[in-house]
């Protein structure tokens, strides 16, 4: 893996196109900018892997359960 | 009309209107392409994803609107042409939900992974909502809400 030092509004580019910017420092939190083009997608790297475990709890954790009494609930509080 | 084995109804008739194709899968689930959109009855707010490649591979859905006011996915428009959408509001939207085995009503409904379909060529995608206002797991019985959740 590159590693690069970088100082407060500095950046780096990824190509041509992608520029990452240091926008904020504070303590351990570092903000960045992100400019990419439209057709590159941009997620912290966690989110995937989470919806991906969502996904799986989900499948999982179904049965059994009655549904059609939980919906009933649903439409009574609204 | 085509007979297919489901999860949580055995053996179902279904409609090939019912069907939706994902081309990428679900995230985590990217083997499997096909699924109906099956519900129990028509008056039941839950609607079932189910595989028909695998059986056993069901999820629990639900319509955004039924238990919010304005959930809009942030979904960058190069994204959503994937499906040959234009707009959010063009899509047909459900949320999966996961059902704790051991407390059912602390349900909770993923926002921040919606999956929108194509009204008219049933292709369907998992997107990622980029609003920081979207959970992973927004409670759908509001704990909070007038004590109707505590019982």
């Amino acid at each position: 893996m590159l590693v690069l030092a970088r100082r407060l509004n500095q950046s780096i580019l990824i190509g041509e196109e992608i520029e990452i910017v240091v926008v904020e420092i504070k303590g351990d939190q570092v903000k960045l900018g992100i400019k990419a083009p439209k057709t590159v997608s941009v997620h912290r790297a966690e989110v995937l892997k989470e919806i991906q475990e969502e996904n799986k709890k989900a499948k999982a954790e179904i049965l059994p359960v009655d549904l059609s009494l939980l919906g009933k609930i649903i439409q009574k509080k609204k | 009309m085509r007979e297919i084995d489901s999860k949580p109804f055995g053996k179902i008739q279904i409609d090939e209107r019912q069907v939706v194709e994902f081309p990428e899968g679900l995230f985590g689930f990217d083997q499997n392409r096909s699924f109906a959109v099956i519900e129990e009855n028509p008056d039941t707010v839950f609607k079932w994803l189910q595989s028909l490649e695998d059986p056993e591979l069901a999820f629990v859905l639900i319509q955004p609107h039924v238990f919010l006011n304005d959930y809009r996915p942030l979904i960058p428009p190069t994204e959503l042409k994937m499906i040959g959408l234009n707009s959010v509001e063009n899509a047909v939207l459900f949320l999966i939900v996961t059902i704790p085995a051991s407390d059912p009503k602390m349900m909770t409904a993923n926002l921040q992974g919606p999956i929108l379909i194509h009204p008219d060529t049933r292709i369907a995608k998992q997107f990622i909502s980029r609003d920081e206002n979207h959970p992973l797991r927004k409670l759908i019985l509001d704990s909070d809400d007038s004590g109707e959740s505590a019982k």
